[in-house]
């Protein structure tokens, strides 16, 4: 599932940011983590990105796909230099999910979706719709060249947001 | 290990090292008694990796997996997680119940593998206190295991996710279980909570 091969979606892994169009396909896995997924429908162009953190811990972190508060302007950058206009990019999210309730971090998921909702608020993108929280993993397929979004919960059937 | 963080360098793997070693004999003789069959168990790695590679230490990161996860509390805090395939798991659940061709995670397959993962987590915890390299986590308190069945990736994001709040790469600790020299798909991890290279 995981590969490169013509037919197979992108991998997004933890700390990730893909930018794409056309035919491609992105995929993720999601527990705690969030996939942030933003597109342009007048470009038809659309990222992924897979956050693991609410916000960077030290200036000196370059991996900055893994925090909310500096994946989700850079998102936004990289869409703009490839042409995309910031007024016209929407946002999708998913994963937050709550693991294992006896974890003293169960908590991360929601602060994760807390965080991505300010991020975007703050840079005026809308948030379309989220499927997000509870306890279970997700499976995010992102077309990024039509904006699709398909969601996969084990053992539940598929739904797109 | 300084407080609750737990501090990677040669000596604090070694010191794994050694109560590992003990805690993997101890627990193939509490396996071999509980399943009725001679089961050895044997520490695979102690590795500090990556968090993206870790992510791939169950397989695919889209395969559903089960794991049967401990939590530690005390003065040593951290996870300590029995992980299958469901055909590994269902095997394990026949060789306990006598029962064959089940393929559903009933109330009783689970119950075999909850109180497996108990069995296994407490023979490798009674052994690291005993560990004479290891004193300092005498007072570790497991929880009750819960049984958790979800995509391999998306439970590795929740017994890391302590780790890479304050550093990006994870410690674990991996073993290897052999029945009459055969391999099986079992893997027990061991996940300290908090960690500072």
């Amino acid at each position: 599932m995981a590969g490169n091969g013509n037919n197979l979606p992108r991998f997004v892994n933890m700390g990730d940011i893909l930018i794409g169009n056309g035919e491609e396909r992105f995929s993720t896995v999601l527990g705690s983590c969030i996939a942030i997924m933003m597109y342009d429908s007048s470009k038809k162009m659309g990222a992924m990105a897979h956050i693991l953190l609410p916000q960077r811990r030290t200036i000196g972190d370059d991996n900055i796909g893994k925090y909310a508060d500096v994946a989700i302007p850079e998102m936004i950058e990289q869409l703009v230099k490839k042409g995309c206009a910031i007024r016209k990019i929407w946002a999708k999210l998913a994963g937050g999910a709550a693991m294992f309730n006896a974890s003293s971090s169960f908590l991360i998921g929601e602060k994760n979706l807390v965080a991505a909702r300010e991020v975007l608020e703050k840079k005026s993108v809308p948030v379309l719709a989220t499927h997000c929280g509870g306890t279970k993993g997700r499976r995010a397929l992102f077309y990024p060249g039509s904006g699709k979004i398909i969601i996969t919960i084990n053992g539940e059937p598929e739904v797109e947001i | 290990m300084s407080g609750n963080h737990y501090v990677i360098n040669s000596n604090s793997i070694k010191q794994l090292e050694i109560a590992f070693k003990q805690g993997a004999t101890e627990a193939g003789n509490a396996l071999t008694q509980w399943i009725g069959k001679p089961i050895s168990v044997h520490l695979d790695s102690i590795t500090p990796v990556p968090l993206g590679e870790s992510m791939n230490l169950l397989g695919q990161p889209d395969e559903p997996v089960c794991c049967c996860i401990m939590h530690l509390e005390g003065a040593f805090r951290g996870r300590l997680a029995l992980a299958f395939s469901d055909e590994s798991g269902m095997a394990l659940s026949e060789m306990l119940t006598g029962i064959a061709g089940s393929n559903e995670w009933g109330e009783l397959e689970k119950s075999a593998a909850l109180e497996s993962a108990n069995i296994l987590g407490c023979a490798f915890l009674n052994a690291m206190v005993q560990s004479a390299a290891s004193k300092d986590i005498a007072t570790v308190l497991p929880s009750p295991p819960s049984f958790h069945r979800d995509y391999a990736m998306s439970l590795l994001q929740g017994l890391f996710l302590e780790q890479a709040m304050i550093a990006d790469r994870v410690l674990f600790v991996r073993t290897q279980f052999f029945m009459k020299g055969k391999a099986l798909v079992w893997h027990l991890l061991f996940i300290p909570d908090t960690l500072e290279s």
